[in-house]
This record gives structure tokens, sequence and C-alpha cells, in this order.
């Protein structure tokens, strides 16, 4: 960690050595251990220290990026004078509305040091206690757990000046026995606040109520999905729908709907940079600090997410969700909830006539018609046949192909608990397990 | 830093069984024109180490950006902690096997270095390619892209291995996106990530995208109008640049022998191609020959070593529809008492290595493409990806493509749009019944591959020529 003086002081250091009209410096810094297991051993134990320069040189209208992880005086010259070159070669961005000063981003203490010194033997202990709940049972545990302190800090030569430091980590598991599959998972800021045991407890249960899974037919079923399921089709819909470019461009559901009803009544997303409730960022990339936009408000689409570009080019102001320079896509939200309602998941499950109860969502994708948000995926590591409120018997995987607006439609239940799930990249969604009527499945597989 | 870190070796060596380390620079540079302006122009480098070590029969791993002697030492210690922490967890012991080290240096061939050539020009090519694009007026977003990689690596063991490698890439592509009041199709050249080899500019040269622009433009134009692709069971040639994610996913990733061993399992999966069916599985039709070639020049997936030192090679994967061989490393390999074929690769000094595909090809077979498409009554061509999924053993899978073309009685009948095409894998490859030739034959560039955790991007690639399957169950 270099702390906020000495990063600042290294970011105004490069923008002083530009020769460009105006410029801005971003760096990210981060140390990252990761520890993976698979068949109930450790095999991949690692560590990383890294903090990565972008600076954005603007000459006239004309913009160029270089970035680099070399942070002596040579290195930040030679990335002050390609940065200049690559914008002298540009020809003019007509959307580039020069770099202005952001007020200061109001502070979030989210840094835990439990988290942030977080030794390789305590991610090792941690570990062995989830792979000694698959031991208890005969199985064997795969998954990672990675524990991270990251620094994220903005200037411009307009006078912006941002400086934010957090922690994050992340424990999942996949615990298998010859026929079945189960999974767990736990997203956290403090390392001690997360117990691995009840992890391990709860993928060994799932895992060993889906042994010997049976087929059953394609077709439409009412589902319970879980937070997990959940949270993976939240980072597509994401993409696809809430950023700013897509929406321009008309390829976006959102495109031509801004107050429409798209979604059931009973459903609203919102991005919220500052809720400790989810992983809090108070500024993006640009330095702007983030604006709470609501996406989805009871089923009426109100808005997307941008940055300092696709704001100009929408004639609104930047929402603070710019991403870091030569991302695909300008802006992307990355702390979106979605809101919670008031049934437990038990009694979600116990409502179902004849249902399908998805752990785990595998592979999702949502290309195939954005303007629809159709998605197709798999489940895994738990799916279960419900009949008169009770699991019936496991179930072989299935592939689902369905419209999200559709199955956002016909959600008829939600749970009073949302959880926490961190991106191994950045940001994280904040999701509750759905019931959702008529849901397709259009394929199923072998195991 | 390479004295320095031999120095350090030398240092650490009474204390593990077996350590390496890699010393890596990459740069790059990335241009992207968006509706007639330039969207971005970047130029990225990143430096480090990193050092594997197997201390106990436990591997640690640790890595730094800061280049000093002083900083490897403390880096090379801490990753020898972290192996000791691995013990907690811990029911074998390592065997990475015998292996000669290698001393030597490799380096790409290339004919114009792609970081010499002017923005200027770069710049200009995509411009041209975009305002043809934009001449048609059903075309909103247009999008043209050409990137340049230079990854220049030190490897050095504790066996004695020193290996020095320079490795160039580069490529391009083009995509139109036509919008209707419902509707959005999506045409790309030479497809939807582009082309990228490792070659020089003369590779994103020959690619001629200005040339492509028009037809890439009308196309996507044509499909808001076409109907949607039908649904049923039925023939399905495949273009070869679909075909080479149809073989990604298919072969490549269930062939990586760390996923057959559950190394993978709670992220991308594990493989329906488990250690029984080697040698004794049919995979596909007597059509079906794959090959893990790390040779082939100018392929994407091509090195001169992979990031264990172990050298470059060619290996049969399916052999006249017989599975026969996986994509190994040292450690894998040694558990099926093999030699490692050479697949281990890390993106960037940080990562550790893992198992991926080289250039995982469909070698080609004696079909006429023009000669295919007369022998087929009634079925669909697809081409150019636009999704992508497969079940977590890599059986079930669907893939939607941008196009597709009805054949009718041996001909082209009009283009269809929103194509899907799902299937089990070796149930699909057993309908495989004819390959195009050799003239049909390329090698499609992957640059995005991920595996691992924290994901990691692989460039691979592909060699495919144009495939015909039967039976296969179609749809939009």
């Amino acid at each position: 960690m270099l702390g906020e003086a000495r990063t600042i002081e290294l970011l105004k250091k490069v923008i002083s050595l530009t020769e460009a009209d105006q410029a801005e410096a971003l760096l990210m810094s981060n140390t990252t251990g990761l520890t993976r297991f698979a068949n109930s051993t450790i095999h991949q134990n690692v560590f990383e220290k890294d903090a990565v320069l972008y600076l954005r040189a603007a000459v006239g209208k004309k913009i160029g990026v270089a970035s680099s992880n070399l942070l002596d005086d040579d290195s930040l010259k030679k990335l002050a004078r390609t940065a200049v070159q690559i914008a002298s070669s540009q020809v003019d961005n007509p959307d580039f509305e020069g770099f202005v000063k952001s007020p200061r981003a109001e502070k979030v203490d989210v840094y835990f040091e439990s988290t942030g010194d977080c030794a390789p033997e305590k991610r090792a202990r941690n570990v062995k206690t989830v792979i000694d709940a698959a031991n208890k049972r005969n199985f064997l545990a795969a998954g990672s757990h990675w524990t991270a302190a990251k620094e994220l800090a903005v200037a411009n030569s307009a006078g912006t000046e941002q400086y934010h430091k957090y922690t994050a980590g992340y424990l999942n598991t996949v615990i298998m026995s010859p026929t079945s599959s189960g999974y767990a998972d736990g997203s956290f800021l403090d390392v001690d606040s997360f117990d691995p045991a009840d992890l391990g407890e709860e993928a060994a249960r799932i895992c060993a109520d889906s042994q010997e899974p049976r087929e059953i037919d394609e077709g439409k079923y009412d589902v319970v999905i879980s937070e997990a399921a959940l949270s993976s089709i939240l980072d597509w819909l994401g993409y696809i729908g809430f950023g700013a470019d897509w929406f321009q461009e008309g390829r976006s559901f959102m495109s031509g709907n801004i107050d429409k009803q798209i979604m059931g009544g009973n459903i609203s997303m919102w991005d919220d940079g500052y809720d400790p409730a989810g992983l809090p960022l108070p500024f993006d990339f640009e330095g702007v600090p983030k604006q709470r936009v609501d996406l989805i408000e009871n089923g009426i689409a109100k808005g997307v997410v941008h940055n300092t570009i696709t704001a100009g080019r929408g004639g609104v102001k930047s929402t603070g969700h710019g991403l870091p320079p030569g991302e695909q896509i300008n802006a992307l939200p990355l702390n979106i909830f979605v809101g919670a309602g008031d049934s437990s998941k038990e009694e979600m499950v116990a409502s179902l006539d004849k249902g399908i109860l998805v752990t785990r969502f595998h592979y999702i994708n949502g290309l195939l018609d954005p303007k629809r948000a159709l998605f197709t995926g798999m489940t895994r590591d738990g799916t279960f046949l419900v009949e008169n409120g009770k699991i019936a018997y496991p179930l072989k995987n299935m592939r689902f192909t369905h419209s999200m607006l559709e199955a956002f439609s016909n959600v008829d239940m939600i749970s009073r608990e949302a959880k926490l799930n961190i991106s191994t990249w950045q940001g994280a969604c904040v999701v509750p397990a759905l019931r959702i009527k008529n849901f397709n499945f259009s394929g199923k597989t072998e195991f | 830093m390479k004295e320095a870190l031999k120095n350090v070796l030398d240092a650490i060596k009474q204390k593990v069984d077996y350590a390496d380390v890699r010393l890596l620079t990459s740069r790059i540079e990335r241009l992207k024109v968006k509706n007639g302006s330039v969207d971005s122009i970047s130029d990225t480098t990143s430096k480090g180490f990193g050092f594997r070590v197997i201390v106990d029969g436990c591997w640690g791993f640790s890595s730094s950006s800061t280049l000093t002697e002083a900083e490897a030492a403390r880096v090379a210690e801490e990753a020898i902690e972290i192996a000791r922490a691995t013990r907690l967890a811990k029911t074998f012991d390592i065997d990475l096997g015998e292996m000669e080290p290698a001393v030597d240096t490799y380096e790409t061939k290339i004919v114009k270095d792609p970081f010499a050539i002017p923005l200027e020009d770069k710049i200009a090519v995509l411009l041209e390619a975009d305002r043809i694009m934009g001449a048609n007026p059903a075309v909103k977003t247009r999008e043209c892209s050409c990137n340049s990689f230079l990854t220049d690596k030190l490897f050095l063991s504790t066996e004695g291995a020193d290996i020095a490698q320079k490795i160039i890439e580069c490529g391009g592509g083009i995509t139109a996106f036509a919008v209707g009041e419902d509707d959005v199709q999506k045409r790309s050249y030479p497809n939807s990530w582009g082309d990228t080899a490792t070659r020089g500019f003369e590779f994103f040269e020959a690619l001629d995208l200005a040339g492509n622009a028009e037809r890439t433009a009308e196309e996507a134009a044509t499909l808001l109008k076409a109907p949607p692709c039908p649904s049923g069971e039925t023939t399905v040639i495949i273009g070869g640049a679909q075909l080479a994610l149809q073989v990604h996913e298919s072969c490549g990733h269930p062939i990586e022998l760390d996923r057959v061993f559950g190394m993978e399992a709670s992220f991308a999966g594990t493989s329906f191609l488990t250690v029984e069916k080697l040698g004794n599985f049919k995979y596909g039709s007597d059509k079906v020959f794959m090959t893990a070639d790390a040779t082939c020049e100018g392929g994407l997936g091509t090195f001169g070593y992979d990031d264990e030192g172990v050298p470059a090679q060619r290996t049969p994967i399916v052999e006249a529809g017989d599975f026969v061989g996986y994509i190994t490393s040292r450690e894998t390999a040694s558990r099926l008492k093999q030699r490692s074929n050479g697949c281990m690769r890390a993106d960037g000094w940080n990562r550790i290595p893992l198992i991926r595909m080289t250039n995982i090809n469909l070698e080609p077979g004696e079909w006429d493409f023009d000669e295919l498409i007369k022998d087929t009554k009634d079925g669909i061509l697809v081409d150019t990806n636009k999704s992508w999924s497969i079940d977590d053993k890599r059986l079930n899978f669907q893939f939607g493509t941008e196009a597709a073309w009805k054949i009718k009685n041996g001909r082209l009948d009009g283009m269809l749009k929103n194509p899907v095409y799902t299937g089990i894998t070796p149930e699909f490859w057993g309908n495989c019944d004819a390959v195009c030739s050799d003239k049909h034959w390329h090698i499609w560039g992957v640059p995005n591959c991920g595996k691992g955790e924290p994901v990691q991007l692989a460039h691979v690639a592909h060699g495919t020529a144009p495939a015909r399957f039967r039976n296969v169950k179609v749809g939009a």
C-alpha cells in the first residue's frame, strides 16, 4: 500500500511531467493473496503486489492513454511523453469536453487490517476448515479463497484529487461426490466476519442431497434461484443493459424504454457506491463521485450509468461510473442492488407445487438477443426437483434459454435476506433469492 | 535484473525442492475507432517477476513489480513461506518428472514490427473501414480495431534452464451493428473478436479491413430483414471462424489435464474426458483429426518454450475420431507417467502458469467448400460466433452465430437471423461427415481465453476449415 499522501504526490508528479493541455492520472494498486484447492488439497497458493498508473493526456480534444507499472522517475517521464505522443497522433474526440474538477468524494472507511494483513497461513486454515467438512462425508473439496487490499486514486490537472482504500475477499467451494456436487460462497470486507465452517457445511449438505441425480424433461418450470445464481445473471444484465454505451447505440433492452414497465412491479434495481452493505467505491476511475442511480424502479426502466464521455454525448452529467481507460465500454454499474422482499428462502421452496431449486448457474451468456435480454446458461452444483413444497429428488443439470425481461416480470416471491457477492475484478452486487414462474429450460446434459 | 534473479535462485536452492523465476515485460498497444472517430488509443507496459517454488512437495508463488535484487530475495522467501503454508492441506508431493533444462532463445518471425508503424497509418486504415461501413444507412454503430502485443520473457530454474523469448502478435477487425426498431444485428470481419497472429504488421495489412467493410455492413443490414432461423433438426455446415470456437469449447478445454484432474472444478468446471477414456473413447467420426500444435507458423498459440521451459510441440489429440491425447504440464503429465507436451502458460509475471491451449487444430479434410454446399440438399450454413455457453464438463453446448444462410438443393438461399445450435459434444463430433481441405484452412486467433482464478486471459488459436454435421438441433 502506497498510502494517500504518496499516491496523490505520485499522480501530481506525472501530471506535471506532461506537456499536454490537460491530464488525468489514475492509480490502481493491488495486493492480493489467493489460495486455490482441489481434490481436498491446496494446489495453488500465490501472492501478488502491483500498482498500475494510467495517464490520460489531452491535446485539445485529442486524448492519448498510456499506462505502466513502472513508477520510477525515468519511467514516469516516458509515460508522460508516450501519452502526449499518442494524443498528438489522434483525431479530435467530439465527445470529450475536457477534464473538470470533481468535488472530493465522501470518505468511506472499508479497510480492515484483518483482511489487508491476512497471512497465507490464515487462508490455508480457512481452506482446511472447508476441506474438513468435505472429508467428514468422504467427499472432495475444491475452491478458492482470496484476500485483497486495494487502493484507487485519481487526480487531474483541473484539481481533482480522490483516494480510496479498501479490503475485500471471497471464499467459494464446490464439494463433490462421485455423482454430485454442492456449492457455497462468501464475500466479505473483513476476513474475520465470516465462518468457513458454515460454507463447508452448506456445500457438503448440498452435495450429499444431490447424489444420484435424475433426469426430467425440458420445459417451463417455476424455479427458486439462489443469490449466487441471481448474481451471475446480474453480471450480464449490467453489461448489456445498464451502461450508457449500449443504451445510446440502441443495443440495450433499456433503449427506448425509459419510464416504461419492462419488469414486474416488485422488481427494483439500483447502483449505490456508498452503501456499506455492498462494496463501497465512492468515486469512479475518472475521479467523479458516485451518484446513486435507479436502474429499474418497481419494474419501470429509470436510467443507465454514465462516465464523462457518454454523459457529454447524451447531454447529461456523469453519474460516476466510468471505467479505467482502454476498456471496451465507458461506463458500468459496479455496485448493483436488487430490492429484497419479505419471504424466507425456505418459504419460497415450500410454496412450490412443482418446481426446480437452482443453487448456481454456469457459463451464462447474455448476447443471444440483448434487446430482449435473452440469456442461456446451465445449472450446476445442486439442482433439485421440488414437489408439494418439499425437495423430491436431485436433478441432472439443465440448460435454460429465457428472456430475463420475461423472467423478472414473473417473479412472485423475493427473499428478505440479500447477499453480497464480490467480483474478482471490481465491484459487487447485493441480491436476494427469487421465485420465478414459468422459467424455460431448453435442454439437459448427462450429469 | 537477470543476474540478480540468478543470484536469488542460487541462494534459495538449498531451501527448496525446485524453483523457477520468470521476468517478463509486456507492451500492448490498442487502437479503436468507433463511429467516425478514434475512440481510444492506449499503450500499456507491465514489468515484473514471479518466483514459483516447491517446498516439501508443496507449491508457493509470489511476485512483484519492484525490480531490485533485495525485492527478488524477499519475494523468493515469501514464495517459500507460502509453500510452507500450503502444507496445512496437502495430500501428495508434487512430482515434476524428469526434464532436460534448455538454454535457448526464441523470437517470433515477423516482417514488419507493428510498434514501428506510425499510429497515424493505423488510424487511417481504421477510419477508412469505418467510413465505408458508415455509408450503409442501416448501420448505426461501427467498431474497428488494431492491436499489437510484445512479450519479452526470461525463464530461469534451479534445474539450470535459461530461456529468453520475444513474442510479437498483431491483429485487428471490424464490426457493424445494424439497428432496427426492436432488433440489433451484428456482422464482424474476419471474426467476432477480429483475428490475431504471431506475425508482424503484415498480418494486419493482409486482413484488408477496408476491402471487406462494405460487405460486412451490407450483411448486417440484410440480417435486419432476414427471417429467423427455423427450429428443428437439420444438417449444419459450420464456417471456419465459428468452428474455431466450437473446437475451443468442446475440445480445447476438456483436454486440459489440470481440468481433468479437478483443479478447475470450483470455477470453470471439470471434463468429460476423464483419464480412463484416453485411447479408449470415440470422440468423433473418422473424419475428425485434431492436434495441439504450438509449432504452427503464425498461430496465436505459437511459441518456443512454455512457461515451465518445455519446448513447443505438436501432439495428436483426436485421430480418426479416437481420443488419444491431452495438453499437459510437468506435474500433470508426471501423474500419467508421461512427459509434458509444453502447454503451461501464465498471463503475466504476476500469475502462475496453468495448462493453456496452444493451437488446437481440426486438421483439414478433402472437401472443396463449393462442392460441400452442392452436396448438401437441405440445411444451413452458420458462421461467426455471437454467443457461447457449455456445461461444466463440456458436454452440452449452445452457440449462437451472427449469421446463417439457408441451403436448399445444393445452393445458398438467403440469410437467416439469430441462429442458435446445440448438442452434446461426442454426439455432435460423431455426426461430422465432411471437413473442407487445406485450401480453406485458417488458424483463427482467440486472444481472450479465460481460465483460472484470478482469471487469466490466454492467447490461443484454432486451425479450422468449414465442416458439415448431420442431425443438429437448431433454432432462433
